[in-house]
């Protein structure tokens, strides 16, 4: 049983110039307790996926089919008092710049406060106990004391424990974490990181983690969805998408990492080309134009999923039993 | 080299409480925007003149022997300063504007009006006794004469009875001027008052709901602000009968349209903010996002917005009474006694200077404040 289920997710952003579709039919899927990578380039439509299953998005979007089945609740259909009950106190999220992620006119204790006492039945001393030790759990020092500090007195990594203090202060079931550590430097990343990790094993919740680094994948998550031009291009368990990249732009994605670790100096692969217009997007496979291996059917048809191993499946027409047989043949 | 202490090349003790404390001394919002105001002269001193405006208005009225209503004929149009004569021991001055001799004490208390003797109508001439000497004033010449040679004055001497003089109706200037003051300043706050609490709101709800609703609303702003404002409150005044009352009513119901656009416009820029997105994914409504997160962050604007609205109402209740729409008779207002004034502008000219003066005093003061206010809030604009 899965805590939440994507099916078929499709959102488009009407804007002036025309229907902009940001997430075109992507489906997955988030079991309780593990931790789910979306990964992709800018423009991928992996922040208006988790936006769009919260229902938090700007006036000109919409979401326009698909279904998000939460504990077997569809939170597109959800009522805005309950879904409005859910947010903040089962699915929390994280933003990706906690720089302008928190109200400057109020104190940080003020904000976590805030939202415990939105969601649990508790005077204003229990939500301020209970704000302190969250800030004791995020490991911000002097807990009591930095409660009536406001977001301008904290640095950017401060404020994003913060910020993870407030998302977890109703204990959720699923944590979404929209590229949280993007506006942070590298050592205070690593800090982050290991602190979501190390919170998500010890509080046994979900998580969906966003971001457009291959190498916090690896490092945290136990299955990733590779997006591109608002599709899930690939998905499955971390180690076999890495040992078996099985999609052009998985492949790409891991060549244009820097890998130090084996001391060779290769050049780092960049993927040529710029992400498809998403106002009108090809018919055939959105990777196409940049794909080096693209084949003359890739470009008129959307290839459909093909599995690859347990739990990994890729969308690309190189797994279609022909084009094996092709290659088999010299 | 000078000598170093060994213990100072022991290692560190660590404090990982401190490791990431940001140690400067950081001042808050509010601290940063009060420094920068009080270095602000011009600000200061308008904040300071509306302080001493409000304490007059209020406690003022108190500490004066005279009342705003009392009338005595008797001691009507007496100026704040005059031109002393001295005869036969008693002191008395002219005033030419009604041609009354006034008896005057030695601290410049008016005592009483001086009765003639003998008046002579056709050669407009009056006739009055000080012991055994005459004087003579012509009331067409304006002169006075001592037996039959020009009296010449002994000084200029101040008002002490009614520091301002008296009006028309021998009514204490000063005493109408400060209960004018709090009429003013009643209507200007309360009719202020008025607006931010529709504006804020109206404008609150415009910006954060956008869309259609932001479409009606703000087409309903425009067709208030296409009617010329000041008609607008003329018609009002005219249905609603003048008064107190209704002026505020007037004003405050019209005037909101500005702090409307304004908070619309803050409150359009700032819906998009992370933090407006961070309090709706923890399930906080509409309301409370509006009144905690995005009206708090408006509140330079408004507040800026709010004290170059105090005299602009002053400005508009001074012009109703003004033109005879305002408050009645006998109450005050510093629009009233202006206009009490222009009646008598040809005899007595300075009657106008101290309400026209109290306005534009006033106006200023607000102004410079509301500019420093302005300054002081923007954060960008610190040195």
């Amino acid at each position: 049983m899965s805590l939440l289920s994507v099916k078929d997710l499709r959102t488009s952003f009407f804007t002036s110039r025309g229907e902009v579709q940001a997430v075109r039919g992507v489906s997955f899927e988030v079991r309780p307790g593990e931790i789910l990578g979306i990964v992709g380039e800018s423009g991928s439509g992996k922040s208006i996926t988790c936006m769009s299953v919260l229902r938090l998005l700007k006036s000109s979007g919409r979401v326009i089919g698909g279904e998000a089945l939460f504990e077997g609740r569809d939170l597109l259909q959800l009522d805005d008092d309950d879904l409005r009950e859910l947010r903040g106190n089962d699915i929390a999220m994280i933003f990706q710049d906690p720089m302008t992620s928190l109200n400057p006119t109020l104190s940080v204790g003020e904000q976590v406060m805030e939202t415990i006492l939105r969601h649990r039945k508790v005077s204003r001393a229990e939500a301020r106990q209970r704000a302190i030790e969250l800030f004791e759990l995020v490991r911000i020092p002097n807990a009591a004391e930095r409660l009536k500090a406001y977001p301008h007195q904290f640095s950017g990594g401060m404020r994003q424990r913060v910020m993870i203090a407030m998302a977890l202060s109703c204990d959720p079931k699923l944590l979404i974490a929209d590229e949280p550590t993007t506006a942070l430097d590298v050592t205070i990343q690593r800090q982050i990181l290991a602190l979501l990790k190390e919170l998500q094993s010890r509080l046994g919740m979900a998580v969906i983690l966003i971001t457009h680094d291959l190498g916090v994948i690896a490092e945290v998550t136990d299955r990733v969805l590779v997006m591109y031009g608002g599709m899930a291009m690939e998905e499955g368990p971390v180690r076999d998408v890495f040992k078996r990249p099985s999609h052009p732009y998985t492949r790409g994605l891991l060549a244009s990492i820097p890998n130090l670790r084996d001391g060779t100096h290769h050049r780092l692969k960049p993927i040529p080309g710029s992400p498809p217009d998403m106002l009108r997007p090809p018919p055939g496979c959105p990777f196409a134009p940049r794909c080096p291996q693209a084949m003359r059917q890739c470009v008129a048809v959307m290839p459909p999923v093909f599995p690859i191993g347990e739990g990994h499946d890729a969308r690309c027409w190189l797994h279609h039993p022909a084009v094996a047989a092709l290659e088999a043949t010299p | 080299m000078s000598d170093i202490a060994p213990e100072m090349w022991e290692p560190v003790a660590r404090d990982a409480a401190q490791a990431e404390y940001i140690a400067a001394p950081s001042l808050t919002y509010w601290q940063d925007v009060r420094q920068r105001l009080w270095k602000n002269r011009p600000a200061m001193i308008g904040l300071g003149f509306i302080i001493v405006l409000v304490l007059a208005a209020i406690f003022g009225p108190l500490f004066s022997p005279h009342n705003y209503y009392d009338q005595n004929l008797k001691f009507a149009n007496i100026p704040p300063l005059f031109q002393t004569y001295e005869v036969d021991g008693t002191r008395f001055f002219f005033n030419s504007g009604n041609f009354n001799l006034y008896e005057v004490t030695p601290e410049g208390h008016v005592e009483g009006l001086l009765r003639s003797t003998k008046k002579d109508l056709i050669k407009k001439q009056q006739q009055f006794k000080f012991g055994d000497k005459l004087v003579m004033m012509d009331t067409a010449k304006q002169t006075l004469t001592l037996d039959g040679a020009p009296l010449e004055p002994t000084g200029w001497q101040w008002n002490r009875s009614n520091l301002f003089g008296t009006d028309q109706l021998g009514r204490d200037v000063l005493a109408r001027q400060l209960y004018g003051a709090r009429i003013s300043l009643t209507v200007a706050f309360v009719a202020t008052l008025v607006n931010f609490f529709i504006g804020v709101f109206y404008g609150g709800i415009s910006g954060y709901l956008g869309g259609r609703v932001d479409m009606v609303m703000m087409r309903i702003v425009e067709i208030i602000s296409t009617i010329p404002l000041t008609l607008y409150v003329i018609l009002m005044m005219v249905v609603l009968n003048s008064g107190f009352f209704s002026v505020v009513l007037a004003i405050g119901t019209v005037y909101w349209v500005d702090m409307a656009r304004i908070v619309r416009g803050q409150i359009l820029t700032l819906k998009e903010q992370d933090y407006v997105a961070a309090a709706r994914a923890m399930g906080a409504s509409t309301g409370r996002i509006l009144t905690r997160h995005l009206l708090p962050n408006t509140i330079g604007p408004i507040l800026v917005t709010l004290t170059m609205l105090i005299p602009s109402a002053i400005f508009i209740e001074s012009f109703m009474s003004f033109i005879g729409l305002g408050v009645t008779p006998p109450q005050a207002s510093w629009g009233t006694l202006t206009s009490e004034a222009v009646e008598t502008l040809r005899a007595y000219p300075y009657q106008l200077f101290f309400p026209a003066a109290a306005i534009s005093l006033t106006m200023f003061a607000f102004n410079f404040l509301g500019d420093g206010l302005r300054d002081a809030l923007d954060p960008r604009l610190r040195k």
